[in-house]
């Protein structure tokens, strides 16, 4: 396809006896975000390493501007900025030099890199902190730095593998609107995550992977669409057994679940519970302090998919 | 991209302060060391010769009485030879305590004395020298027979400094030896920067080379000037330390200072390429390489005599190989050669074997290196 930036065919690839691809087929089109959303170890990480033809594989095809990934693809490696998963920065060097270190691997103009340097500087807001080392960042400006690192030579192509692991909340915002803002300004992204509320915040198609496979693809809302269940009701208080019981024949209720003093109601897809939920509990005189309504989340779809929870922490 | 690489390859090793530290300060302060524990002790003990006797007995080796007759000459002899007419005599001369022992030579040559020690020691270690050595003396005797006592009183063990008279006239120490030899270990220290230059150009190693691997620039574009700034680091410090042992220890280094420079080039880059080859080859952590790069080094300076200036003659009776091809041993028996010899042969065949081993590593790095896909980052 003419507007395909990554194509991945049938990619298989083993570490020893683990199987930790099999047959990861998918596309990525210009100007997307593209999550690749899965818990610890479903190989996400590992796909990366694929596509950028750092890693062997044992089968499968990759694509990457139309041309075949290899090691020798520099045309092709120009175009693309990588943040790995891990902080990899030298300690030696201060910020601005770490950044114009990398973006000089990439952009030889030394007038052209100072500017990109001066940009992404900028851009991640580190502005304050060019001389200093990175061993006296905290754990999310270094994030920050260790972003720049590798987008900092304008790359039309960015692969983010799980660039908020272990970030403060400012940072991370920052991230996520940095993310929005090369995309608007033209980047085609690949995320990784395990935080399912990132990729639905700014992914504008996801790939969720378990086990090596790829298990499901659309945009939050198409995967939402696909389960089965719909609103989820949560009431916090003393609620009765017998209560309880009498939910579970309610109309369009699939499952009542009861945690302390918390119950969770699931009804049917395409059911409204709450104003009814919010009657049958006044009418019983059951006194709650709280109580509230979410449909289906990315996690209830890993969940159908896999039968496992998706979070974890 | 040679520039930018170079310059940043610069910043980041000059910054590292550990490095700096074992590669540069340590060695100045280790040699620092040796001067001050060494330099009283040449002037306060001088070398009493030590009393014996040769007995031929049939089919003796004329050679061997010959050179106890040259190590028994001149104001820094190593041995009083006193003659006597057979072995009975001899012994009754011990048993008088006129000598601390005799050479009985006959088929085989063996050391007779009443009591072990140092003196015991020194006889037996002339024997075995004569034997390893036996070959080349004859030639080594005729042009320079000074350098034929160093060679044999080499290998001796006093527990004291030993003066022999070198050419001309210039006061010769053994001590040298344990200063050549820690030039060695700083030689091999250079195998720090080979192996923090495999580690940040190979992807499997480290992410900062995976970051690297996937950039617009070669890998091995990354590799080489590494290597070169590598070079170029640890050859400065080398200077550092040659100036330093030089001008302000005062240590000797002959007169051949090109050829020094030659063998420390050399044995900067056999450092370099051992770094690689750990680095590349091995699978352990950063930590445990690091560690293997400096005991490794020390170790090879150990055996080439740098704490103790006899190791190397040990060895050399042992396990002769291990002197050939111990990088450090080679790199101390080079200066060695061309601060006591004449001839510039031996210096030649340290240096070869060098260039050899040096090469050897590259090889088995370069098996490494070449790799483009890895099987895991
Ligand atoms: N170098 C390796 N050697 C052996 N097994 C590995 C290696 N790297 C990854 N694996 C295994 O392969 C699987 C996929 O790992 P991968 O790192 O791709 O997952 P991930 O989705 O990136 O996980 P995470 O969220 O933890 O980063 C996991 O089971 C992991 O244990
Ligand atoms: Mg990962």
């Amino acid at each position: 396809m003419a507007n395909s930036v990554i194509e991945v065919k049938d990619l298989e690839k083993s570490y020893k006896e683990l199987k930790a691809l099999d047959k990861v087929s998918f596309e990525v089109k210009k100007g997307e975000i593209l999550g690749l959303l899965g818990p610890n170890g479903s190989g996400k990480s590992t796909t990366i390493g694929c596509l950028l033809a750092l890693l062997k594989f044992d089968g499968g095809e990759v694509k990457v501007f139309g041309e075949e990934m290899t090691p020798e693809s520099y045309e092709a490696k120009r175009k693309i900025g990588v943040v790995f998963q891990d902080v990899a920065v030298y300690d030696e060097l201060t910020v601005a030099e770490n950044i114009d270190y990398f973006c000089g691997l990439y952009v030889k103009n030394r007038a052209e890199r100072k500017k990109c340097v001066e940009d992404v500087i900028e851009f991640v807001g580190l502005g304050d902190f060019k001389k200093f080392r990175p061993k006296k960042l905290s754990g999310g400006l270094l994030r920050r730095l260790n972003i720049a690192c590798g987008i900092a030579h304008r790359p039309e192509l960015i692969f983010m593998d799980e660039p908020t692991v272990a970030v403060d909340p400012q940072s991370r915002n920052n991230i996520l609107e940095g993310i929005k803002k090369l995309n608007k300004d033209g980047a085609t992204v690949v995320y990784t995550s395990h935080y399912m509320e990132e990729v639905e915040e700014i992914c504008t198609r996801i790939i969720v992977m378990d086990k090596g496979r790829v298990i499901a693809e659309g945009t939050a809302d198409e995967l939402k669409a696909g389960v089965s269940i719909g609103e989820k009701v949560t009431v916090e208080g003393e609620v009765s057994r017998r209560v309880v019981e009498e939910l579970k024949k309610l109309k369009g209720v699939v499952n009542v679940e009861v945690e302390d003093r918390k119950v969770e109601v699931v009804y049917e897809k395409g059911v409204s519970g709450l104003s009814g939920l919010v009657a049958f509990l006044t009418k019983n005189d059951v006194k709650y302090e709280r109580i509230f309504s979410e449909l289906p989340s990315l996690n209830d779809v890993f969940l159908e998919l896999t039968g496992k929870e998706l979070r974890d922490e | 991209m040679f520039r930018h690489l170079f310059k940043y390859n610069l910043k980041i090793m000059l910054r590292s302060k550990e490095m700096i530290f074992w590669t540069l300060l340590f060695p100045i302060a280790l040699a620092t060391f040796f001067q001050l524990a060494f330099s009283g002790m040449m002037d306060a003990t001088r070398f009493d010769p030590i009393s014996v006797a040769v007995v031929e007995v049939g089919g003796a080796d004329e050679m061997f009485a010959e050179t106890i007759r040259a190590l028994s000459a001149g104001d820094n002899r190593i041995f009083e030879l006193m003659d006597v007419k057979d072995e009975a005599a001899a012994v009754e001369l011990l048993q008088e305590g006129e000598i601390v022992g005799f050479f009985l030579v006959g088929e085989v040559i063996e050391v007779v004395v009443r009591h072990s020690g140092i003196s015991a020691t020194i006889m037996q270690n002339v024997v075995d020298s004569y034997y390893q050595t036996g070959s080349v003396v004859a030639g080594i005797l005729e042009f320079n027979p000074g350098a034929l006592n160093m060679e044999l009183v080499a290998g001796i063990h006093t527990g004291e400094s030993v003066f022999q008279d070198v050419g001309d006239s210039e006061d010769a120490d053994f001590t040298l030896i344990m200063f050549y030899a820690l030039i060695g270990m700083v030689c091999l220290f250079a195998a720090f920067f080979g192996l923090s230059v495999v580690t940040e150009t190979e992807a499997n190693l480290s992410k900062k080379a995976a970051r690297m691997s996937v950039s617009g620039t070669h890998k091995m574009v990354g590799l080489v000037v590494g290597l070169i700034s590598s070079f170029v680091v640890a050859y400065a410090e080398m200077l550092i330390l040659l100036a330093f042992m030089v001008f302000v220890l005062g240590v000797s280094f002959g007169s051949q200072v090109g050829w020094i420079l030659v063998l420390s080039a050399v044995g900067i880059l056999a450092g370099i390429a051992m770094g690689m080859v750990i680095g590349a080859a091995t699978k352990w952590s950063d930590n445990a390489k690091y560690a293997l790069v400096s005991n490794m080094s020390v170790v090879s300076a150990f055996l080439a005599g740098m704490m103790l200036w006899q190791m190397r003659y040990v060895i050399e009776a042992h396990a002769p190989i291990v002197n050939r091809i111990n990088p450090a041993t080679l790199i101390t028996d080079a200066l060695y050669s061309l601060y006591f010899f004449d001839s510039m042969d031996r210096y030649f065949a340290n240096l070869m074997n060098l260039i050899l081993i040096t090469g050897v590593f590259v090889l088995i790095a370069y098996v490494f290196v070449r790799r483009k896909r890895y099987d895991s980052v």
